[in-house]
């Protein structure tokens, strides 16, 4: 509580804002899925803190679904890209 | 000049063996297994990893670079985020389903991974100038032939 862990939050959010630019920036597709998974794990870090942040358990629900969804996104956007839909 | 530096060191050293074996008798803020500061210290970790993570896909110069960091750092991060939160927050519900997240985490990140660096080596993405050799190239050429 405290100072820390707004230090730690912010963080957090540097850490989403570099992956933003490189899933803005990104050379080729391949480079944007790469920047998409990293931001979903730090996606699914974030939500963990919020819900000991906040004190709120259901909120660790959401970041399980957010994992589950965001791996099928990155096999589908794989399949994809090899051309085997 | 040699030795002072040994004794000092020495000294460090001592100091700091002693505060560790004492330090489960002590009150909570000089207490260094305390559920405060070994969350804490988890949770830092998890964050540190998870920026390093991010710094290494902005910083590398190829995909197949990235792509490590993102599968591997940015796991570890994750893993001790939510071991340093489920430390802090003990009530049974909470520790299971970071638990949950974190097996389902340690699962799914190196499939993704490798099914996404297949599909970008096969779709021929270029890899940096440093690199020595390419043993999965290798390997296709091996089976064509």
């Amino acid at each position: 509580m405290g100072v820390w862990s707004d230090i730690l939050f912010a963080i957090l959010l540097s850490a989403i804002i570099l992956g933003l630019y490189r899933l803005i920036k990104g050379p080729t597709n391949a480079d944007r899925m790469v920047a998409l998974d990293i931001l979903t794990t730090s996606t699914v870090v974030l939500i963990a803190f919020l819900a000991w942040y906040f004190g709120r358990i259901i909120y660790l629900d959401i970041a399980l679904v957010y994992a589950a969804l965001s791996f099928i996104a990155v096999i589908v956007l794989g399949r994809y890209l090899e051309g085997g839909v | 000049m040699n030795d002072k530096k040994e004794i000092t060191w020495g000294i460090i050293v001592t100091v700091l063996i002693v505060y560790f074996a004492a330090s489960p008798f002590l009150p909570a803020p000089y207490n260094l297994f305390s559920k405060d500061v070994v969350g804490w210290t988890f949770m830092s970790i998890g964050v540190f990893f998870v920026f390093l993570g991010s710094f290494g896909l902005v910083r590398m110069p190829d995909l197949y670079c990235r792509m490590q960091t993102a599968t591997k750092v940015t796991t570890l991060g994750a893993l001790s985020m939510l071991l340093g939160v489920s430390v802090l927050d003990s009530s049974g519900v909470f520790v299971l389903k970071a638990i949950l997240i974190g097996i389902f985490l340690l699962l799914t990140a190196p499939i993704s991974a490798s099914v996404l660096i297949r599909a970008a080596h096969d779709k021929g993405v270029k890899l940096t100038d440093k690199t020595k050799f390419d043993r999965y190239e290798e390997s296709k050429v091996g089976e064509q032939s």
